[in-house]
């Protein structure tokens, strides 16, 4: 049986994401220029920050592992990649249902969506070769420096798609083609903070139990 | 430096003399590139008039794809009688290893171009015959050789590496492929140097940032 107790974060993610779900469907405002379809994005949007935010996390950590061969950085690093993988599954399906009606288009050229798609390639590849590659040190370290060339590649993709979709402006024909602003009350923005502040919490909880598996896994195999 | 020099060299030569002994990752090359570029030439109606861009996009996808099946293959050579090993053992530093093996692999793909591209030139009736389109080339074979020998020294050891490698692969080098499809599309479109300098710049970047890196990195990735 769960241990309440033991689970604050979770009990306080649960509190957050009720208000949060309250906030989005039933206190916010509709957006005028774009409608229901609008209130995707106070899940788009943060999701997408915490996704590019734990891809942050996996660099720095694969750094501070080559750097100081602590396993507690490897450790951090998987969780996060595996997390960051989950939110940006959740970013690219939410960003294409809220694209179609908005935009026209499920799907367009445009620089960020390139770097985010290519980004997320990146990091499935990561996590294929921590599944792949035999357990050890050596995997650890070579999956540190995969880690280290998505982040290192991630400026030079966006400056690639953004000369690339300039060169082939994408095609948008929706009612958010000419105003891209989607939250323009202060009670747009509020929702987005508190949003924002939801995801991070469960992230946190998701990025706690993952690393506590990795640190049973890690245990076990030292034992076999 | 004259050592460094000629160690690199000698790991060059090498690979170019068992190259020319079974010609396995040439004709790898160049047979994959143009079995693609026929497929694609069939799928377009061959005899219609292409886009230029379309021609670009079609010869650099073909590149891609073939030399990472050829860089594959040069590794697995290394692999199946583990001389990789025996490298690491010689008293030479990590990252002269690691520029052997880029100057060896620039060497097979810029070989496996001269098939390619005139198959290229007769299907799509493009002209090839200028320095504008030698020196994309050459930039775009230094980007693919660099990020193909990092990968595939990265994977030499990992389960399904024929899986893995593209994956890490493709998604890494799209900056390479935008400025080259785009520098090919204008360079058929008879566009002046001015007009390509972004595209060169933008490829000359990334291969500089990966070079260093790589070789900043040839230890850990040769440690063991």
């Amino acid at each position: 049986m769960v241990n309440i107790t033991k689970n604050k974060l979770l009990i306080c993610s649960a509190i957050f994401m009720f208000i949060n779900l309250y906030l989005i469907f039933i206190w916010v405002p509709t957006e005028a220029n774009q409608g229901a379809i609008q209130r995707i994005l106070y899940i788009h949007v943060p999701v997408s920050q915490i996704s590019m935010l734990a891809i942050i996390l996996v660099a720095v950590s694969s750094v501070l592992f080559l750097w100081k061969r602590n396993e507690f950085w490897d450790k951090i690093a998987i969780a996060s990649a595996e997390i960051g993988l989950l939110y940006g599954t959740i970013m690219l399906l939410s960003g294409i249902l809220w694209a179609k009606p908005v935009w026209g288009v499920w799907w367009t050229g445009e620089a960020k969506l390139t770097t985010a798609l290519i980004l997320y390639l990146i990091y499935v590849s990561y996590i294929m070769f921590r599944n792949y590659f035999p357990v050890g040190s050596q995997g650890q370290r070579i999956a540190a420096i995969i880690a280290i060339i998505g982040a290192l590649d991630t400026p030079l993709i966006y400056f690639a798609a953004n000369l690339w979709s300039e060169a082939h402006p994408p095609i948008v024909l929706g009612p958010a083609s000419e105003n891209d602003s989607s939250f323009s009350s202060s009670d747009m923005r509020l929702v987005w903070l508190f949003s924002t502040i939801t995801f991070m919490i469960f992230f946190v909880y998701l990025l706690r139990i993952r690393y506590k598996l990795q640190d049973n896994i890690s245990k076990y195999l030292m034992n076999t | 430096m004259k050592n460094s020099l000629g160690s690199i060299y000698n790991i060059a030569k090498k690979d170019l003399l068992i190259e020319f002994r079974n010609k396995d990752v040439i004709l790898s090359i160049s047979g994959f590139a143009t079995i693609i570029i026929f497929v694609f030439s069939f799928a377009f109606d061959v005899g219609s008039s292409f886009s230029s861009s379309t021609a670009g996009g079609i010869l650099w996808s073909s590149i891609s794809f073939a030399s990472i099946t050829g860089i594959n293959r040069s590794f697995m050579l290394e692999s199946e009688n583990d001389t990789l090993g025996a490298l690491i053992m010689a008293p030479i530093s990590r990252d002269i290893i690691y520029l052997g093996k880029v100057v060896g692999n620039f060497i097979f793909i810029t070989i496996s171009q001269m098939v390619i591209l005139p198959i290229f030139a007769i299907l799509f009736n493009f002209s090839i015959l200028s320095i504008e389109f030698i020196a994309c080339c050459l930039l775009a074979n230094i980007g693919l050789s660099v990020v193909g020998t990092l990968f595939a020294s990265l994977t030499i050891k990992v389960r399904a590496k024929e899986v893995l490698l593209p994956m890490l692969f493709l998604p890494c080098i799209i900056p390479i492929l935008f400025s080259s499809i785009e520098a090919t599309s204008l360079i058929f479109e008879e566009k002046s140097w001015s007009d390509l300098s972004t595209w060169f710049q933008l490829t000359i970047a990334f291969n500089l940032i990966f070079l260093i890196f790589s070789l900043f990195i040839s230890n850990v990735i040769y440690e063991d």
